[in-house]
């Protein structure tokens, strides 16, 4: 109880850090769809940075990359 | 000027393996006919697909990789086009050759620790004001960003979802 309150506290005010910059991976591969999906909300559109803290360099490269894996229908344009 | 690419490309399921292979072996005719050199062969196997292609759910992921003069990558861009069995296919520049696999994901772990720090510090002030936490304390959040990531993005969804619909 005490531990989920914390939880969401964190995730409000806490100032995060990029994800690629914190695991330092300079090329985003189109073909990870299992990363990249972490980065698509639940109807399948990109994530915008404001949620995921990706620096805006990495959203570039990440734009890319799912726009790239939905031409290959590695990752579907819409979900519903 | 000689540049380093990757090919991926799709094929119906619908195939049979030995088409496939067919398929394979005319996509790497087509490669050597500009004489690019392949310098990997890897097949991704069969996958369901994001969205129904052509009427395909499923379908053969192929991957190649070559070095090929990039004036001539137009011509060759065409006649991948126009062969009717690829359902999909893409070529970008890739920058560090494969040469095996795993050379990029080696360093990781060195940034770590201070930012879990970072972490930790909003919800409790006072530790904040302290500069540093116990040892035990770090390790035991080694392994946390990647699951927050996830969680966050799931609660986010939950709260969004409301203000979508
Ligand atoms: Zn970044």
């Amino acid at each position: 109880m005490m531990n989920k309150q914390r939880n969401s506290n964190d995730i409000l005010t806490k100032p995060k850090v990029c994800y690629f910059c914190l695991n330092n991976v300079q090329i985003i591969d189109y073909k990870d769809t299992q990363l990249l999906r972490k980065f698509l909300s639940s109807y399948s559109k990109i994530v915008p940075r404001k949620r995921s803290a990706v620096c805006s360099a990495h959203q570039r490269e990440l734009a890319n990359a799912i726009k790239r894996a939905r031409v290959m229908a590695l990752l579907p344009f819409t979900t519903k | 000027m000689t540049q380093h690419y990757e090919l991926l490309y799709l094929v119906a399921a619908t195939m049979t393996e030995e088409e496939v292979h067919k398929v394979r072996e005319q996509v790497k005719r087509i490669l050597t006919k500009y004489e690019s050199k392949i310098t990997l062969e890897e097949s991704q196997g069969k996958k369901r697909l994001a969205y129904p292609v052509d009427k395909n759910h499923q379908g053969y992921y192929e991957l190649l990789e070559f070095d090929l003069e990039s004036a001539k990558l137009v011509e060759l861009e065409r006649e991948l086009r126009l062969s009717n069995e690829l359902l999909r296919h893409i070529v970008v520049k890739k920058t560090p050759k494969t040469a095996g696999k795993g050379l990029l994901k080696v360093t990781r772990v060195s940034a770590k620790p201070d930012l879990d720090l970072a972490n930790q510090t909003p919800m409790t002030p006072k530790i904040a004001s302290k500069p540093q936490p116990t040892a035990v304390e770090k390790k035991d959040d080694s392994s946390k960003p990647r699951l927050k990531l996830e969680d966050l993005d799931e609660k986010l969804d939950e709260i969004l979802e409301g203000d979508i619909m």
